[in-house]
């Protein structure tokens, strides 16, 4: 019990001793510590961006099926994801609309391909995203787009989104009249929705307009009218599941309809399998990772280098290279903790620039920013214990001459 | 214990005088191997009693600082038989080699302070080595020794911000705050103004003559500190080349080339 005692106290007064020194050498000098924190947040932000964008890759692919005011969607069975559309015949969705428990069901269109808006500055035609619904549906839970619901119900309006990519689609504000697909359009308020890999930017209108700039998509009756999506209401009170099973039962093959977690799911497993680039994300998180060690090996190693003379004293007073060690890793994990709130901080103001810059949903998640800073401090703890072999060459007798 | 070497300080089993410090019988040392092969000591006897003061010199070159280092078991004996403290140091573990040093005090030419550290925290880096240590607190020891050394208004002072003499002192606390059994020294005062100088020679003094009996072994050309010295050993060429005691002015032994 007693040497059980001794021994915590004995190695208590050596760990704090370590972990004064680790601070005091952190510190001394300014130089060293500005290039040390800028080498290590560099790459701590090497990997929050890298982080940052494969989310915005994730996030942007569902962000408009997370908007979806509905329970149940209908959509074509060739459809793989949202962004290469795959159209059907609007009967489809009324049938379904006769069903018991079934409030409403609405079309609502994705256009792509064949929408293309003029820049009002220089006039050059850039393609856009169009989402076209009926107005009083409410299909999308955007408070500025339901509060301007009367004036994008007029012929040739619609609304602009503002973090539609500035450099490709141009600067778009409410008030400006230019071309879609060579058509007449009025921008008459705007919206923030964001972009994602495949859109630059997005116009929301009535499902009527669309059809008047895209007159391909009218069928020779409203029953064939070519839509993206069915998007079903319940009524409360009956089971979600119950009725997407009875609607599955009476569709024909070409579609097929989904909850909206069964949609959100679909739409993340193809990025996931198919086209897996987050893969790439991945590898650039490890290229920060090893960037960042070098960096952390390089300045700990050039400070033990500095003080080898010190250490050597150390050892030649009786301290063991564990002390010495000790100090050196708890140095790297302060370093570690500097850089890391550095970087965080960097990193938010950068999400910002890249979030107004492209539209992509860059936002800070916290599972994300532990991770990086297991990452960090994981980087550094070996960094430290590289740097600290150099203690190794630390000669004693070398200190008499 | 993981941060801490044990400290031997129980009874050597070895069989040995126990008056004396330091007992070499033909020690001899060489650097390198084959062709560049040197040889720096080339049969050293000296016996060195407990509480002595001992000054080595002699020129540059002959292999003072060598034996310094073989009898701060910084390196490993060669050839001969060195007891250091009533332990063979031939017989001892890397392990041992370092918990034994623990009993030594080494004063180095260069003061090597940790730059980042104030004078009292560089001393408390070897205090915390000896925590069981009587005399008050670690931080008082410490305290108590720098005050001892002239330096009460330094204790918190950065060695950068120190006199090269005040850098020195602070070194020696550091060597000494654990009252080791033995100091050893390669020119410790070279820095030192007299007054100074005067200072940490009577600490030595103190400490010689004190209840625990430290020797102390310094290396030297300072003549002030061959008037205060108990003996003066003059190295030639890796042998001891003359062996007199001071205070009695009497020859020990002599040897000549
Ligand atoms: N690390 C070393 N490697 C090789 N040879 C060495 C080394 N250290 C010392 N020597 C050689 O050993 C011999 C004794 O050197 P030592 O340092 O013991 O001399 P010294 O008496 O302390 O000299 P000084 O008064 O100049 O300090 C010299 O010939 C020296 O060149
Ligand atoms: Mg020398």
């Amino acid at each position: 019990m007693n040497t059980m005692k001794y021994f915590l106290l004995n190695n208590w007064i050596f760990i704090s001793e370590a972990a004064r020194l680790a601070g005091r050498n952190l510190v001394a000098s300014f130089f060293w510590l500005v290039s040390a924190v800028a080498g290590t947040s560099f790459a701590v932000i090497l990997m929050m961006l890298q982080t940052g964008f494969k989310n915005a890759l994730e996030d942007s692919t569902t962000s408009v099926i997370d908007r979806l005011d509905g329970d149940l969607f209908i959509v074509s069975k060739r459809m793989y994801i949202l962004a290469i559309p795959q159209t059907f015949p609007l009967r489809r969705i009324e049938a379904a609309a006769g069903f018991a428990g079934v409030k409403s069901a609405y079309p609502l269109m994705i256009e792509n391909r064949r929408t293309s808006w003029r820049r009002s500055g220089d006039g050059v035609s850039r393609r856009i995203r169009v989402i076209a619904y009926p107005p009083r549906s409410d299909l999308l839970d955007i408070a500025e787009v339901k509060a301007t619901r009367d004036a994008w119900s007029a012929p040739e309006t619609a609304l602009a989104d503002s973090l539609s990519k500035p450099h490709l689609v141009g600067r778009i504000h409410t008030g400006d009249v230019s071309e879609l697909s060579r058509r007449r359009l009025k921008i008459v308020g705007m919206f923030s929705l964001g972009t994602d890999f495949h859109n630059d930017g997005t116009l929301i209108m009535s499902d009527a307009n669309l059809l008047r700039y895209v007159p391909e998509r009218a069928g020779s009756s409203r029953g064939d009218d070519r839509i993206d999506i069915g998007v079903i209401k319940i009524q409360p009170g009956y089971r979600i599941d119950q009725i997407e099973s009875a609607i599955a039962a009476i569709l024909p093959g070409d579609v097929r309809v989904l909850s909206k977690a069964e949609f959100v799911a679909k739409e993340k497993r193809f990025w996931k399998r198919v086209a897996p680039i987050g893969i790439v994300f991945d590898i650039g998180v490890g290229v920060g990772l090893i960037v960042g060690m070098a960096i952390c090996y390089q300045v700990l190693f050039a400070e033990v280098s500095d003080r080898l003379a010190e250490f050597a004293t150390m050892k030649a007073i009786g301290h063991t290279e564990l002390f010495l060690g000790l100090a050196v890793v708890i140095q790297a994990l302060l370093l570690a903790a500097i850089s890391f709130a550095v970087g965080l901080a960097i990193s938010a103001g950068l999400y910002r620039l890249a979030h107004a810059a492209t539209g992509l949903p860059m936002d800070m998640r916290i599972g994300d920013a532990r991770e990086i800073l297991a990452l960090t401090i994981g980087m550094c703890s070996i960094a430290g214990l590289l740097a600290a072999s150099r203690l190794k060459t630390a000669d004693p007798a070398a200190l008499f001459k | 214990m993981l941060l801490d070497p044990k400290v031997q300080i129980s009874k050597p089993p070895d069989s040995f005088d126990d008056r004396l410090a330091i007992d070499a019988k033909g020690i001899a040392f060489s650097f390198g191997s084959g062709d560049s092969r040197t040889p720096a000591l080339r049969g050293i006897d000296l016996a060195i009693e407990r509480g002595e003061i001992v000054v080595l010199t002699g020129p540059s070159g002959s292999g003072k600082t060598t034996f310094l280092t073989l009898a701060g078991a910084l390196r490993s004996v060669q050839e001969g038989s060195l007891h250091v403290l009533g332990r063979d140091l031939s017989k001892l573990s890397g392990r041992e080699q370092k918990a034994h040093r623990k009993r030594i005090g080494f004063i180095f030419q260069l003061h090597n302070l940790f730059g980042s550290l104030k004078a009292i925290e560089n001393v408390r880096m070897a205090a915390i080595l000896r925590p069981d240590l009587e005399g008050g607190s670690i931080d008082s020891r410490c305290r108590n020794l720098l005050v001892e050394l002239g330096l009460g208004d330094r204790l918190n002072h950065l060695p950068a911000r120190l006199s090269g003499g005040q850098r020195q002192r602070v070194a020696i606390a550091r060597a000494l705050v654990n009252r080791p059994e033995l100091i050893l020294a390669d020119e410790p005062t070279a820095s030192l103004d007299s007054e100074s100088g005067e200072i940490v020679v009577s600490l030595f003094r103190k400490l010689a003559q004190g209840p625990e009996r430290t020797t102390v072994v310094i290396v030297t050309h300072d003549p002030r500190l061959l008037d205060r010295a108990d003996r003066v050993v003059r190295l030639v060429d890796g042998r001891v080349e003359s062996n007199t005691r001071r205070s009695r002015n009497t020859v020990v032994t002599e040897t000549d080339n």
